[in-house]
């Protein structure tokens, strides 16, 4: 505990980690910006069609679509600012030579990347939780509640508490996505013990999971088991009908994948050399 | 020649006997004359969408007729109104001059209704020909078809709670509209969607199932 909290007290000693979490706060105030200025175009778009045959009767630009456009930044924003942020846990260490000050002590090396994952880990959920906390206040405080409209094959309508529902779903699924990434981070960092090295690799491994994301093929599971759509798990929760089975199987599997990770973290760091 | 000369002046002579055919119903008048003694009501209605390409669980708003007014709604939630099929007392069907054509009888589901077509004369009115299904033991309209002049053919049905009801507790107006789709990330200025494109999904029958509670009915 003592060790996580020593990580920690490091992560938040960086500069880097608090303009990141800016870049957060950013990036929400141009969703919110875009949104202002084109909510009502893009809503329009969607509606255009049943514009012909309906009068529709209230306002769909509202909190919820303003906090569902914030959900998808777990695609790929959010995920490329904790891998820049987490990665320095471990590459700072090398590059500053700190880790042989830490190895001169009786410190075991296993304790030492175990912390190191455990302190990944907690600020990564930190970081969704004020990610979500924000989304949340400030989407319902700008543009108010309402019933949200997402377009998954199909037009899906959900009310007010249901949106509400789902996205607070959504964002505990997108959590387990993003610790999954930010263990890939320090796994690779334990083994390119280097920054950029690392970001470039895991940035590399980002772009190429959200490119193929867009594969589709008829194979049985595909849309569950497939790599790049088991980290998008968290865009099911806006099928109309919630797939819990196979939402559960998804998140399993990607549990079990971040354990794998871990441990070949792990595995590596014990047997890299201390230089 | 002969003959012809004396079919033409027989033609002449009864002609305007033959146009008398078709003048209006006498079930259609009654029944219109029924429904224009509506002056206003207010009613409680459930929206359920049934449309392939749209998910929306039952929504529900309070609309409000008086005659000769748009139709009001109100509602919290976000709702789908259909445009067409919402007159319950027809009155955009017959605002116009028309006549209409008798088709015979038609059964459904086990009961005879007289089918006439109404044809507008007037050129204002926004559709080309109307069938029209006429339950003439209760005086009603159980169903219709309209074909418009720019927004395709609908159909609305009604049912009645009880015989001496004039107006519908349960409607289902069918229709066709086009499918679109779209991106599941469709936000920012990048995001290019050709609308043409989108509608190359070809035309979806629709329906919606509009269940009516009426609070006030004000009758002439």
């Amino acid at each position: 505990m003592n060790l996580i909290q020593i990580e920690l007290f490091k992560l938040f000693k960086q500069r880097r980690t608090f303009l990141a979490l800016a870049a957060v706060f950013i990036f929400e105030i141009v969703v919110f910006v875009i949104a202002y200025d084109q909510g009502a175009n893009i809503l329009d778009v969607v509606l255009n069609t049943l514009k012909d045959s309906f009068y529709l009767k209230g306002d769909l630009l509202n909190g919820n679509l303003i906090t569902f456009f914030l959900v998808n930044s777990m695609a790929f924003h959010l995920p490329l600012l904790l891998m820049i942020i987490v990665s320095g846990i471990v590459t700072l260490e090398y590059q500053e030579g700190t880790i042989r000050t830490v190895f001169l002590q009786p410190v075991s090396k296993w304790k030492f990347l175990a912390a190191k994952f455990a302190a990944a880990i907690v600020f990564t959920i930190g970081v969704v939780f004020v990610l979500a906390i924000t989304a949340f206040t400030f989407s319902y405080g700008l543009f108010g509640r309402g019933d949200l409209v997402v377009y998954m094959d199909s037009l899906n309508f959900f009310s007010e508490q249901d949106a509400f529902k789902r996205l607070l779903y959504s964002f505990f699924s997108g959590m387990l996505t993003m610790i999954f990434y930010s263990c890939l981070c320090l796994t690779i960092a334990v083994f390119l013990k280097d920054a950029l090295k690392t970001w470039l690799i895991s940035i590399l491994f980002l772009i190429i999971t959200n490119l193929t994301g867009q594969l589709q093929f008829n194979l049985p599971g595909w849309d569950y088991w497939f790599f790049p759509k088991l980290v998008t798990t968290w865009r099911k929760f806006f099928n109309f009908e919630i797939p819990w089975e196979q939402i559960w199987g998804s998140h399993l599997l990607l549990v079990f994948l971040t354990i794998l990770v871990i441990f070949v973290g792990m595995v590596q760091f014990y047997k890299n050399d201390i230089e | 020649m002969r003959f012809l000369r004396i079919y033409l002046l027989l033609l002449i002579c009864f002609y305007p006997f033959m146009l008398k055919a078709q003048e209006i119903d006498s079930d259609l008048l009654q029944i219109k004359e029924q429904l224009q003694q509506i002056q206003s009501y207010t009613a409680n209605v459930t929206f359920d969408v049934d449309i392939s390409f749209i998910n929306m669980p039952k929504k529900e708003a309070i609309i409000y007729f008086e005659k000769g007014e748009k139709l009001r709604f109100d509602s919290d939630d976000f709702v789908l109104i259909p445009k067409k099929g919402l007159d319950l007392s027809l009155n955009q069907l017959f605002e116009q001059s028309f006549i209409t054509v008798d088709r015979g009888t038609e059964t459904i589901e086990g009961k005879s209704y007289k089918v006439l077509n109404v044809i507008p004369t007037d050129s204002k009115a926004d559709f080309s020909i109307a069938k029209l299904f006429l339950d003439t033991g209760n005086k009603r309209i159980q169903s219709f078809e309209v074909s418009t002049k720019n927004e395709g053919v609908y159909r609305v049905a009604f049912q009645f709670e009880s015989v001496k009801k004039i107006l519908p507790d349960k409607v289902k107006v069918s229709f066709e509209l086009e499918k679109v789709s779209l991106p599941f990330n469709f936000m920012g200025k990048d995001t290019e969607i050709n609308r043409k494109e989108m509608r190359q999904d070809g035309t979806k029958e629709g329906a919606i199932y509009l269940t009516i509670d009426y609070k006030d009915i004000t009758l002439k």
